[in-house]
């Protein structure tokens, strides 16, 4: 007993003196452990899927071009050189770019203007995905001038032309791509094992339990990146990724998510806050259509009055106050605040208890039977409010919002419901209002993702041809000037129909190790900048210098 | 004591007609499940007090109240459960807040004014946790009583019928193989909008193998006794000797095991809401307000910690009974 | 015995036979549209559903589809995962030997802690110490074994840093790891979660063994042997490992499934790739293929483990093997 007692005591101890011995970097180092929440399958980008495929993407991959924080979509300049050392614009709808000579594939191959062709007759293959396709319908061809230049023309003149060819595409590697049918590059292992790419870092290994290695292209065209490795780590309960982050065994999180966990990471002392705009809006969205049949307009929601109504019964700011605890902001169009909208005016609505019962009375609903709910040929005011049970911030937001609702006459059954079966109703269009967060892109016209008849994203199913038309004038327009007053009517449109109840956005908090320096998160894209950042030099962890 | 019984019935009874709206507001759900956790809350006196009748048919001359209460330990389970069964039928009378009701102070420490603290929505924690107790007795008792009666029928089946009773009981065991959490999470997966009636009826019907199995033994041991073959050979009924001999037999080993039981299915259903699966908001079951302050854990502890300890104080209630109920209850061998 | 055996063994077949059976049967009760959680992403484009709904089998008739099913399993082809199309048999073995291991740990806990209370309170009996020892092993039994994960991650691997507060081990060192510091690594995040897991199984041996000890602390042969003059301390020692080992053969199968139900919830707090985490993700993201192999492979795992406690009761004690 003694004995075993002892060695115990001595292994504790050899445990604790290895884990504390001061650590310094004789040559590269460096790891950066990010925490996922869910296993990347692929990073064929077209058809990404997860939301932790992007962040392997940036690495593994090069634009032609990169945004500057400033995020200006719209002109020339808004973006700094990555495979493209620089563009000439030849007239109002062509552009040409110079490729940087010393870009190479992770597997010594040069990197040639034809794969930039490639790549974009990939990218245009509605085979491959209907989204990439419409993203870059307006550019008419992609040809090679010679080894190292582009030439890209475009079917109209517009704004975004340099945005959609530089931001859109990465670049994909023709000498290996080619001879696959498009269809099955996604799941093709040169995608989802070990694929080659011409980014800063190149892939060392895929793990079966979702843990993925990469390291440092030393030989990357830009420089080399900081830091030596990046691993990411899959960890699905959102509770243990934050302990893991607190107590230093992970190096970042992408999306902290409500105050609690800001407030824990802000008193750990492993981690630190960074704080972004916010790319992502929340909003409780209309079914537009009958749950039952698709075909039919939905009982409640197609009357606009009652849109109307609802959206004046929501007193935004308490909203924005419970969920966020004043650290959000209000948000008031499907735009998000890291868009640049030069000083557009969008209308909002107020709350406005008297009003809104007085629309619904005008559509006919009153409590007849005074038992508080309210109804109409007998039948009550009576919906469901579907949201994911994985997502705190949307349950403080339904409990939120059934109250002002229920206060008012409403009844209203709040659904929380597992994330599959979340997205599968959400599909088959079987919901009255949902509780959703959509991503935009650094562009105005990412509204078209989730607004428009037919778009990915447009799960109620809203069609109005006055805001769509609006939205096409947008796009194609040449001046600041029109874009602004196009943008105004396309919001205003959207105002009057009520479209949907927008609510707020939120913070957006990252966690991060505190021995990383020149850390910036671009809002759009928080990897984008990761080869840039450093370990300080004195900070070094154990993992740092692995394989060093 | 049976006056005890009556008076507190009686005050459940008022305070369900006094606080009618607030109840139908606060039990969410369909109105199949608010009747649930109003019928399972009455019922438990109602248990109560068949627990006195069936012992009473073989007494031994001393009350079993003496008998259970003689040592600490069985002092203090019958205590704590029945202390518990009050608070559940009381709870409209004793919560300060509206357990629904959001607040201004989000995350607020224990005070004079919120006694527990409040939650991530300002909900008052001291509220929740006493109406929680209505679901989680309500869940634990129902599911117990389904778990008894789907057990005893098989248990009673297989030892009168041996035939189908053997092919039930590798049924049985086939049951207890799959681990029992793995089989819940499954079920629940399937079912889109769970409330308490499905909670009870798949927590009841993945908890009875235990059941069945002694209730088989315990038939079959009577079964084969002489006194029995006497009976029968006399031609009397296979149902009267069920009811008069073999039911007393197996009524005790089985309460004993359903007593310990209920405490373990509070500890389940916690661990499902901890899970995301099973009940949700705004149902302030014990499970879903730790669930709510699961990430709080490091900060503002008392979220979770309170419920936890609430649980843990409950399950212990239980064991302790279902060991001083051991005690008391012996077989009676006829 | 050897009738034993054997009937024992059939009867462990037909356990799983009927596991197997009612599994697939619940895959068949399963709702439709299985591989909706695997396109977050995809929104309501066809073309980005086509790459998982390849992953999903065709339908047939369901008597069919039972003996295809059943003559795949005996092939031991458990079909493939949902989420990344790797086999459901491949991610399962990669996953079960972390859980053992996990098991193996609250085993030291439960029995190590479980023996030392029992004896102490056993020595002690009818003291202070016993009685309080008592209501400690009462309460770690009753405390929701989540939580006590939770408890322990916040207090040692947060505020104090002492343990890793996730993992089976470090996977952004663990490949450059010597096979020394890998044991190491990987003991050093075994701790917390078998200390979770493990308390509550050491109240209950703790419990089971107290009696034991006092029996033999109270019986003549001890008496005996003190007026002999041999130290009660020295008789204590000889009988301490001898019943634990006892109690621990004869309540193992009773103890396993109590180890299984925490094991998921475990599982999940410390984010253990083990089968239990395993399991509940599939089930979270309705990954059919992998929910059913999982559920038939630790039901099985299970029952063999039931056979394995039957065969070593019939070797350990003789006085059982004559019975049906």
């Amino acid at each position: 007993m003694r004995r075993s007692i002892a060695a115990l005591v001595t292994m504790t101890t050899a445990i604790t003196v290895a884990c504390a011995t001061e650590a310094s970097c004789d040559g590269y180092c460096g790891t950066l452990v990010v925490l996922n929440s869910s296993d990347p399958n692929t990073v064929f980008q077209p058809r990404t899927s997860v939301i932790d495929e992007q962040p392997l993407v940036e690495q593994l991959f090069v634009r032609l071009a990169e945004l500057t924080p400033d995020l200006e979509t719209a002109g020339d300049s808004g973006f700094v050189p990555e495979l493209a050392s620089r563009w000439i614009r030849e007239d109002e709808v062509t552009l040409v770019f110079e490729l940087n000579p010393a870009a190479r594939w992770h597997d010594g191959s040069p990197l040639t203007a034809e794969d930039v062709v490639f790549t974009f007759e990939v990218y245009r293959d509605p085979e491959v995905s209907a989204t990439s396709a419409v993203l870059v319908e307006r550019i008419e061809s992609v040809a090679a001038r010679d080894d190292h230049t582009v030439v890209v023309r475009y079917t109209m003149p517009y704004l975004e032309q340099l945005y959609d060819v530089a931001h859109h595409l990465f670049i994909l590697p023709k000498h290996l791509l080619d001879t696959i049918p498009r269809g099955n590059i996604a799941t093709h292992p040169l995608m989802t094992q070990h694929p080659i790419g011409a980014g800063p870092y190149r892939m060392e290994r895929w793990g079966d339990d979702g843990t993925i290695e990469l390291v440092a292209d030393t030989n990357f065209f830009l420089g080399r990146p900081g830091i030596r490795r990046i691993v990411f780590r899959t960890v699905s309960d959102f509770g243990a990724k934050l302990t893991a982050l607190a107590s230093g065994d992970g190096d970042f999180v992408e999306f902290l998510g409500g105050l609690p966990a800001i407030e824990r990471i802000e008193q750990s002392t492993q981690a630190r806050v960074v704080s972004y705009a916010s790319p992502v809006y929340n909003y409780l969205g209309f079914n537009f259509r009958s749950p039952a049949d698709t075909t039919q307009p939905h009982p409640l929601f197609s009357d606009v009055r009652v849109r109307r109504a609802l959206s004046l019964l929501v007193d935004r700011a308490a909203v924005n106050d419970a969920v966020t605890g004043g650290h959000g902001m209000v948000a008031q169009s499907p735009m998000t605040p890291m868009i640049r909208l030069t000083s557009v005016a969008i209308p909002a609505y107020e709350q406005d208890t008297a009003r809104a019962l007085q629309l619904l009375r005008d559509a006919g609903w009153t409590d007849s039977n005074g038992d508080g709910v309210l109804d109409r040929n007998g039948r009550t005011f009576s919906f469901e409010m579907l949201y994911p049970s994985t997502s705190g911030v949307r349950q403080t937001t339904a409990i939120s919002l059934e109250e002002m609702f229920r206060n008012a006459g409403l009844d209203v059954d709040v659904n929380a419901v597992d994330f599959s079966t979340y997205v599968e109703q959400q599909q088959s269009g079987s919901f009255d209002t949902f509780i959703n967060s959509q991503f935009t892109t650094p562009s105005p016209s990412s509204v078209k993702t989730a607004w428009i008849a037919g778009a990915t994203f447009n799960w109620g199913r809203y069609h109005n041809p006055r805001f769509e038309a609006a939205v096409k004038r947008f796009e194609n327009a040449t001046s600041p000037n029109d874009r602004q007053q196009a943008l105004e009517d396309a919001f205003t449109t959207m105002h009057e129909d009520a479209a949907a109840i927008w609510l707020y956005y939120l913070n957006m908090n990252a966690g991060v190790h505190t021995r990383f320096e020149n850390v910036s998160l671009r809002p759009d894209s928080w990897s984008v900048t990761v080869w840039q950042w450093r370990v300080r030099n004195g900070a070094w962890e154990p993992r740092d210098l692995v394989g060093n | 004591m049976r006056t005890g019984l009556l008076v507190l019935l009686g005050f459940d009874l008022v305070t369900l007609i006094v606080r009618h709206n607030r109840l139908l507001d606060l039990l969410h759900g369909t109105a199949l499940d608010r009747t649930a956790v109003i019928a399972a809350v009455l019922l438990i006196p109602v248990l109560i007090w068949l627990l006195i009748a069936l012992h009473r048919r073989g007494g031994t001359g001393r009350g079993w109240y003496q008998q259970l209460t003689q040592d600490g330990a069985g002092r203090a389970g019958f205590w704590i459960v029945t202390l518990l069964a009050v608070i559940a039928m009381l709870a409209p009378l004793l919560a300060p807040f509206d357990p629904l009701a959001t607040g201004p102070s989000r995350n607020a420490a224990p005070s004079l004014e919120h006694w527990f603290g409040t939650d991530t929505t300002g909900r008052d924690l001291m509220s929740r946790v006493l109406y929680g107790a209505r679901y989680s007795l309500a869940i634990a008792v129902l599911s117990v009583l389904v778990s008894l009666t789907v057990g005893t029928l098989v248990g009673l089946v297989s030892a009168f019928r041996p035939g189908v009773g053997a092919l039930l009981m590798r049924g049985v065991d086939a049951g207890l193989a799959f681990p029992r959490i793995v089989l819940l999470l499954v079920l629940f997966a399937l079912w889109e909008d769970v409330g308490v009636l499905a909670m009870v009826t798949i927590l009841g019907l993945t908890g009875w193998f235990q059941t069945s199995r002694i209730v088989q033994a315990e038939a079959q041991r009577v079964k084969r006794c002489e006194y029995i073959l006497a009976l029968r050979a006399l031609g009397v009924s296979t149902m009267r000797i069920l009811r008069h001999h073999v039911l007393p037999n197996v009524a005790a080993p089985i309460i004993v095991v359903a007593t310990l039981g209920a405490g373990n299915i509070i500890l389940i259903e916690s661990g499902l809401a901890f899970l995301g699966v099973g009940l949700d908001e705004p149902n302030p079951s014990w499970g879903v307000i730790i669930f709510n302050g699961r990430d709080l854990v490091g900060t503002h502890p008392w979220i979770a910690t309170i419920p936890g300890a609430t649980i843990a104080v409950t399950v212990i209630g239980f064991s302790l009974l279902g060991d001083g109920l051991r005690r008391v209850l012996n077989p009676h061998r006829v | 015995m050897l009738g034993g055996i054997g009937r024992r063994l059939i009867l462990a077949v037909l356990t799983v036979f009927l596991v197997v059976s009612l599994t697939f049967l619940l895959l068949q009760i399963a709702p439709g549209n299985p591989y909706a959680a695997y396109i977050e992403g995809c929104g309501l484009d066809p073309n980005c559903l086509t790459v998982v709904q390849s992953r999903w089998q065709a339908d047939e008739p369901v008597y069919r589809q039972y003996f295809a099913y059943m003559d795949r399993l005996v092939h031991g082809d458990f079909g493939n995962s949902i989420s990344n199309g790797r086999p459901v048999l491949a991610l399962f073995a990669a996953a079960l030997p972390n859980t053992i291991i996990l098991g193996l740990g609250a085993m030291a806990v439960t029995f190590g802690l479980g023996v030392v209370l029992g004896t102490l309170q056993a020595v002690r009996a009818g003291t202070i110490i016993d009685h309080a020892t008592s209501l400690i092993t009462l309460t770690a039994f009753s405390i929701p074994v989540y939580w006590l994960g939770l408890m322990l991650a916040a207090v040692l691997a947060e505020r104090l840093g002492w343990f890793p507060s996730l993992g089976a081990y470090d996977p952004s060192m663990y490949n450059q790891m010597t096979f020394a510091q890998q044991v190491a690594n990987r003991l050093h995040h075994l701790v917390l979660p078998a200390i979770s897991l493990g308390i509550v199984g050491a109240a209950w041996i703790a419990r089971h063994h107290r009696a034991a000890m006092l029996d033999v602390l109270t019986s003549d042969f001890v008496r005996t042997a003190h007026a002999k003059g041999i130290s009660r301390s020295a008789v204590l020692r000889r009988h301490v490992m001898r019943n634990a080992l006892t109690t621990l053969i004869t309540n193992f199968g009773l103890y396993v499934p109590i180890v299984l139900s925490g094991v998921v919830l475990v599982e999940a707090v410390f984010d253990w790739d083990g089968i239990g985490q395993l399991t509940a993700n599939a089930v979270n993201r309705r990954d059919y293929p992998l929910v059913a192999g999982a559920s038939v492979l630790t039901a099985t795992g299970v029952v063999l483990g039931n056979l394995l406690a039957d065969l070593l009761q019939l070797v350990a004690d003789p006085r059982q093997r004559s019975r049906p």
